[in-house]
């Protein structure tokens, strides 16, 4: 049943390319003509990651009431995206921008300054890539009863995925959203509902079961010591501002049609959220089910194996599985562009066309795959705090893109400065372990510091900055 | 919104069975999502009054 999912999932792929001509432009953007459908779809295949699959049912099973922290933030990022995606789309389109470093280059006229965001960008993106593999395996793992072993379902879906990334670029993964999408809904609304009900005779129910003998794990902090209402709100506020700073969302953007096409997305997409709820509802239904699992993430699959017959098992691993192979192929593509564009060809190649970068980032594309494909085989456990880096590190970018896109006097170093500061603060709060710091995120404390900096120093300097200013659209 | 967790932090009273932080989060996205439906109507307005300008 997996294997026809993704074996289909595969065939999409290849066949969203083939009638285009794959330069830089079709492969990175699509053309920049996908409509309102298409527009949610890839949005969508990209923001509902293994994380919210496993990781979201994982954190209702571990941690309890915190996990809520995920329902608010993704909602509040589309409100986010409503305001700042279609100037950003706009600006694409007038400079063909392909990715987030070269909204930098244009707006700041510094190389170096889109090569840092390339660096941070494609260094956050790794972790992010490879937690999306490892969890594959896991799903394929458990979804075919140890039938196929996690190292060969991660190999076989990492070949299969860096083929038709490299045949179709962004497109494959636009049409092969189509299918994860309907599949996630159906997989997540069954389980969603029907395994509080075989256990517990509904959702009603369960709850209330859970509430009488497991009060505290409902609320914040739940299950944890230390992820109370400070962090709740603190993360919520990094996280919603950080979504679309991602390389791979803000690169999507440009494959819009229109701002309006974007607009229109962002309405709709909260209601996408709402399935995560269900996937909750199993995560919690688990706690009292499967008391004292060692690995929260597997709760999920676990209770769906134990409580469902084969096919339905099958039916919600082939979902899971597109839902890591999506995300991946989008990071992958991402990384492996801005690396080639962003990095190679203006530090140690100018003379690139864009034509040699296509083929560098194809190269890119396959390594990045095998990167990420050993480090999923040899994963310890720092590499979820690599990953809580990534994402306190991506946002960064939010000073630089929003004081950028409706501020006239926001200059080069100040943007520099803001960046490197916010990035320093959080790499040391977080490889030192101190995150939450206080109970406030490290992230939004970096944010917050960022955000200071590139003020401050952007009042300072901007007699410097008049001449980048005046390429502002 | 978000300010506020500390009053809607809770259990009780339990909305459609399910508990009331969960409700709570659940019925604001569906909110967002009709905010959000009539800025996009504003916004389209008032580009059609300016040709187009954002």
């Amino acid at each position: 049943m997996i294997v026809a999912i993704v074996g289909l999932g595969t065939a999409i792929g290849f066949l969203a390319g083939v009638r285009k001509q794959m330069n830089l432009e079709q492969w990175t953007v699509g053309g920049r003509g996908f409509g309102s459908v298409l527009m949610f779809l890839l949005m969508a295949g990209e923001i509902y990651t293994t994380f919210s699959f496993l990781g979201a049912s994982g954190w209702a099973y571990s941690r309890g009431g915190p996990t809520l922290y995920i329902l608010a933030y993704i909602t509040l990022c589309y409100v986010v995206s409503f305001f700042i995606l279609p100037a950003i789309w706009e600006v694409g389109r007038k400079y063909t921008l392909q990715t987030q470093s070269d909204f930098f280059n244009l707006r700041y006229g510094n190389k170096y300054l889109a090569a840092f965001v390339c660096v941070v960008g494609v260094t956050s993106l790794i972790p992010y890539l490879q937690l999306q593999i490892t969890g594959l395996g896991i799903i394929v793992n458990v979804a075919s009863f140890d039938g196929i072993g996690r190292t060969p379902a991660m190999v076989i879906s990492v070949v299969l995925l860096t083929a038709f990334v490299l045949a179709s670029g962004v497109r494959a993964v636009a049409w092969i959203s189509v299918l994860k999408d309907a599949l996630m809904i159906v997989a997540a609304v069954s389980i969603g509902i029907g395994i509080p009900y075989i256990h517990y005779r509904g959702i009603g129910p369960m709850f209330s079961a859970l509430a009488q003998s497991r009060p505290s794990h409902l609320t914040m902090p739940g299950a944890t010591p230390n992820l109370g209402h400070t962090w709740y709100i603190t993360t919520v506020i990094l996280t919603s501002l950080g979504v679309y700073m991602w390389p791979q969302n803000f690169g999507a953007s440009f494959t819009a049609k229109s701002g309006d096409t974007l607009r229109r997305n962002a309405v709709v997409m909260p209601l996408y959220t709402l399935t995560l709820a269900f996937i909750f509802f199993v995560g919690f239904t688990a706690v009292l089910v499967l008391p004292g699992l060692p690995d929260g993430d597997l709760a999920l699959l676990t209770l769906v194996r134990q409580s469902f017959p084969a096919w339905l098992l099958g039916l919600v691993g082939g979902a899971g599985a597109l839902t890591a192979m999506v995300p991946a192929s989008i990071l992958n593509l991402s990384a492996a562009t801005l690396f080639a564009k962003n990095l190679c060809r203006p530090i140690f190649a100018p003379a690139m066309t864009d034509d040699q970068v296509a083929k560098l980032a194809r190269v890119l594309v396959v390594v990045l795959s095998a990167i990420s494909l050993y480090l999923a085989s040899h994963s310890s456990a720092t590499l979820v705090s690599l990953l809580l880096l990534g994402y306190a590190g991506v946002t960064q970018f939010f000073p630089g893109v929003v004081l950028g896109l409706y501020w006239n006097r926001v200059t080069m170093p100040g943007v520099f400065a803001g960046m490197i500061a916010g990035v320093a603060t959080v790499a040391c709060l977080i490889l030192t372990h101190r995150d939450p710091f206080f109970g406030w995120s490290a992230g939004f404390l970096a944010l917050c510091i960022n955000f200071l900096t590139t003020t401050i120093l952007s009042l300072i300097t901007r007699s410097i900055g008049a001449s980048a200013a005046s390429k502002k659209p | 919104m978000c300010f506020s967790v500390a009053l809607w932090d809770r259990i009780d009273p339990m909305i459609l069975g399910l508990p009331f932080n969960l409700a709570w989060l659940l019925c604001w996205i569906v909110l967002t999502t009709l905010c959000m439906w009539a800025a996009y109507r504003v916004e389209s307005a008032r580009e059609k009054k300016d040709g187009g300008a954002p």
